[in-house]
């Protein structure tokens, strides 16, 4: 029995970090810009096609599978530059109903790109060699690939975390999202500064794609996949707040490991009732500590 | 150096200044007095494009404006302490000096920060708290020692006594007029403070509903009382 437990937990903590890969990027343009970006998935889909084909060139290996990971995020963030200048400069002073149109509009397109330049058929890609297989800890067993999973979110997140809270870039960032109005009247240049974030946004979107492609089915379905539990994960933990956005993410994941383990009759309920009770708890979010 | 020729500015729908003229020359200090509503701060955010539509004319230094971005308005010289001070809260008194920085000319060397703290004595003892732990009137002091960060060619104050305890304006005067005449600073002031606007002044214009009512200097000011009883009187 906790054995189980000790698994199901360790399972939660992986797709956590998964969840969070992909609500890192959706958090930042979320926070900063206050774009509610439908169409985030749709660039992590992108990242993972493209991890797929560079996979094909480069072989196996987890030096060519962080290297495909990371290409793909660069490529993302180039498709990036060009969505900012034609779509997310022109939404982010509307009304959010015409944000969320713009963005939808975004991920059909994103998934059309993917269909005509993929096709529609699945794909499937192993893990690079060096973190395939399992370990064995005692009882209990847990793939290489989990841990690697673990591993990366922390490393995203401890790099963002360093950018934000110790470099000043971070502070900078911090001005904008505060007040950008008044960032502006003290010379910075407001819009390269947005251009900046949607560009590592993207990335972030781009490379979560490649990272998270082994163990998963490839399709153009893909997208809405990790979408929905990683807007979950930005609004429980509070809009552009990395911080948040990791500890909800994670509870999330074990909400889910471990319903699926108690519950197993009602799969994807419990998500709904943690998100319902956090939001009644913790409105503003879990780090919300009230901004004048 | 700075010339208003005949701009209107709107928010939405709202015609806020109607056809309003004005000029600053250089190191000159200006006063614009008004009753709330009367269109001061509409005024310096369209001089800035800080958010109201406007049409008409703005220069600065020879340069027509048109619709330069407000960051490269800043950079040009011309710097805004908008009303309600906007001290970024997640940064140091002194952390929020230094973001003034980017506010600097091309080629213009930046103050000491510590150099300008000092200028003001409040701050000395709060230059490492937090933007969120200071009282109004300690914010407004960090919101005009950060524009001289920016060693503007024109700085632009609005309402900078409201709230403010009398000391802290008296002060507040010693502060302004002395950074604008050592530095050669203009100064534009909106306020509703006419013994503060008189202190840091030398012109002095009345706008009501949009519109310039009055222009002249100070004993042009106190020659027509009735002006100040029509249009200032609460």
């Amino acid at each position: 029995m906790s054995m189980q437990l000790t698994f199901a937990l360790v399972n939660g903590l992986t797709v956590g970090m998964s969840i969070f890969l992909v609500a890192a990027g959706l958090t930042l343009v979320f926070g900063i810009l206050r774009i509610l970006n439908f169409a985030h998935g749709g660039f992590f889909m992108i990242g993972a096609y493209l991890t797929f084909s560079f996979l094909q060139v480069l072989g196996d290996g987890l030096a060519q599978f962080l290297l495909a990971s990371l290409a793909a995020g660069v490529v993302v963030a180039g498709i990036g530059i060009v969505t900012d200048r034609i779509v997310l400069r022109r939404l982010k002073d509307l009304d959010e109903e015409y944000m969320l149109i713009g963005t939808f509009g975004l991920l059909m397109v994103c998934v059309g790109a993917v269909k005509l330049i993929w096709g529609l058929d699945y794909h499937s890609v192993s893990p690079p060699s060096e973190v395939s297989g399992i370990l064995r800890f005692g009882n209990l067993i847990v793939s290489k690939y989990s841990l690697f999973i673990v591993a990366m979110g922390l490393v995203v997140f401890f790099a963002l975390e360093f950018a934000i809270h110790r470099l000043w870039i971070g502070k900078i960032v911090q001005s904008l999202a505060n007040d950008g109005w008044m960032t502006g009247l003290l010379g910075l240049n407001v819009p390269l500064l947005f251009t900046g974030v949607v560009i590592v946004a993207f990335a972030l979107a781009g490379l979560a794609g490649g990272l998270l492609l082994p163990n998963q089915s490839l399709s153009p379905e893909l997208g809405h996949a990790y979408t929905l539990n990683a807007f979950i994960a930005v609004i429980i933990g509070g809009l552009g707040n990395i911080r948040g956005a990791l500890f909800a993410s994670l509870i999330l994941g074990i909400t889910e490991s471990m319903s699926s383990f108690i519950i197993p009759g009602m799969p994807g309920l419990a998500i709904y009732v943690v998100m319902i009770v956090l939001l009644f708890a913790r409105p503003n979010g879990l780090f919300h500590r009230g901004v004048s | 150096m700075l010339e208003v020729d005949n701009i209107d500015a709107f928010y939405g729908d709202s015609h806020i200044l109607q056809g309003l003229s004005l000029s600053v020359g250089d190191g000159e200090r200006v006063a614009v007095l008004g009753r709330n509503g009367a269109g001061k701060s509409t005024l310096l955010k369209s001089i800035m494009n800080a958010d109201p539509r406007v049409c008409g004319r703005i220069a600065f230094d020879g340069k027509d404006l048109g619709s330069t971005p407000n960051f490269v308005r800043t950079r040009m010289g011309l710097c805004l302490v908008p009303e309600d001070r906007r001290i970024f809260s997640h940064l140091t008194v002194r952390e929020n000096l230094e973001m003034a920085r980017y506010a600097l000319p091309c080629g213009v060397a930046p103050h000491d920060v510590d150099e300008v703290i000092g200028r003001f004595p409040i701050l000395v003892p709060l230059a490492d708290r937090f933007g969120d732990q200071l009282s109004g009137g300690q914010q407004q002091l960090v919101a005009v020692a950060r524009a001289l960060m920016a060693r503007p060619k024109l700085m632009l104050l609005d309402e900078p006594t409201e709230g403010l305890a009398p000391i802290i304006v008296e002060e507040l005067v010693q502060d302004v007029v002395s950074a604008c005449e050592n530095e050669g600073i203009g100064l534009l002031l909106c306020e509703q403070n006419i013994w503060f606007a008189r202190q840091c002044t030398q012109q002095v214009t009345v706008i009501d509903s949009g519109s310039i009512v009055f222009s002249g200097d100070w004993a042009g000011f106190d020659a027509h009382p009735e002006i100040k009883n029509k249009y200032l009187a609460m």
